[in-house]
């Protein structure tokens, strides 16, 4: 056999092979193609049930909440003490679970887009400063310090003040003082560059580097933080960081490791 | 009822669900089949017979990545030529 002839058979046999090569390829894809779609349709189903199984279930939370606070407010006399003492704990046990169904509903729409801001002229120091007076009695049950520090003057921007409140400087400085078992918390506000600078450091359990990297994501609390706090829905920082985006600002932790405290950083664009 | 273009783009929409951007590279190169629109994946089958650039196009993935390319083509568009005529389906969509 003439070499041109051999050298034309091998060519074939090499573009043959290829062929197959990558119709197994393209198989593969396909395959992993409609594994991705059927994922996607599961992922968006199971949403839509958290979504209606969380509507629902703030629904009757809501409705026990009201019932408790009538009876722990109650001033007729009527109701014993013991039932008030017995109420005022359910009540409180009804109102974290309130909190808790009401951040999965927060992140599920926040994720579907379908979360409205409502933004109007605030001064970001008077809302620090309310949220850090209703903390103060928790790190004080803890025998935490809790020490703050603001520069003078207002800080004022254009934002959503219940969402920045409850969801952003509420959540940080809750979450410092309940993964901080023992030291001080520092709540630091300045400005600067045209925005405002809110920093929270404790003295905490800490961020390890895995943890740090989907720490700002769906779900994504720490792997130790659940042993610290086992109510915790996963939901807190990726719904501050959804807020703190819908108001052009940044936020990122720092956290030298796990056991070693952690700082976190939010920066908002300040009026003009 | 749907149009032929539709069903070219579809198709290709289709193959970059499984081998991605080159589904678009490959469309290019069939004669007569010109890319709109990226973005929106939108295309125009111009000179000659566009059922044959619909089977051109079939057929080119066919010939890169074998009969289950053909499959995917074919199962894509299974709802927009059952509203078609006959006589404008594309043979290898038949």
């Amino acid at each position: 056999m003439a070499d041109t002839d051999q050298q034309h058979f091998q060519a074939e046999d090499y573009a043959s092979e290829l062929r197959a090569a990558n119709e197994i390829v393209y198989k593969h894809s396909l395959e992993l193609a409609r594994l991705k779609q059927e994922l996607e349709t599961a992922n968006k189903q199971q949403e839509n049930l958290l979504h209606f199984i969380s509507h629902e279930i703030k629904g009757y939370l809501t409705k026990g909440e009201a019932a408790f606070a009538e009876i722990v407010e109650d001033t007729s006399g009527k109701i014993p003490e013991t039932i008030k003492t017995l109420s005022s704990g359910a009540l409180l046990e009804m109102r974290k679970g309130v909190a808790t169904v009401m951040d999965i509903l927060d992140a599920s729409n926040l994720k579907k887009g379908t979360v409205t801001f409502k933004k109007a002229p605030l001064d970001f120091k008077v809302l620090v400063t309310k949220i850090i007076e209703e903390q103060r009695p928790s790190a004080y049950e803890k025998h935490l310090g809790l020490d703050v520090k603001m520069s003078d003057g207002k800080f004022m921007m254009d934002g959503d003040e219940e969402k920045l409140r409850e969801h952003v400087v509420r959540n940080l400085i809750d979450n410092a003082i309940k993964y901080t078992p023992s030291g001080t918390v520092h709540v630091e506000l300045s400005d600067g560059d045209g925005k405002i600078h809110f920093m929270v450091e404790d003295s905490g359990v800490g961020i390890t580097p895995e943890d740090m990297a989907h720490l700002f994501t769906e779900g994504g609390h720490g792997k130790d933080s659940i042993k610290v706090n086992v109510h915790s829905t996963g939901y807190g920082l990726f719904i501050a960081k959804q807020v703190v985006d819908a108001h052009g600002g940044k936020i990122w932790a720092e956290s030298e490791g796990g056991g070693k405290g952690s700082k976190f950083f939010i920066q908002l664009p300040a009026s003009a | 009822m749907p149009t032929i273009n539709q069903v070219a783009s579809k198709i290709i929409k289709e193959q970059e669900l499984v081998i991605g951007p080159l589904a678009w590279s490959e469309a290019r190169k069939v004669t007569g089949l010109s890319v709109i629109d990226l973005q929106a994946g939108t295309v125009t089958l111009g000179s000659g017979d566009p059922k044959i650039v619909v089977d051109q196009l079939v057929g080119r993935y066919e010939r890169l990545f074998g009969r289950a390319s053909h499959e995917v083509c074919r199962e894509a568009v299974a709802t927009l030529v059952a509203t078609m005529s006959p006589a404008e389906v594309p043979s290898s969509l038949r």
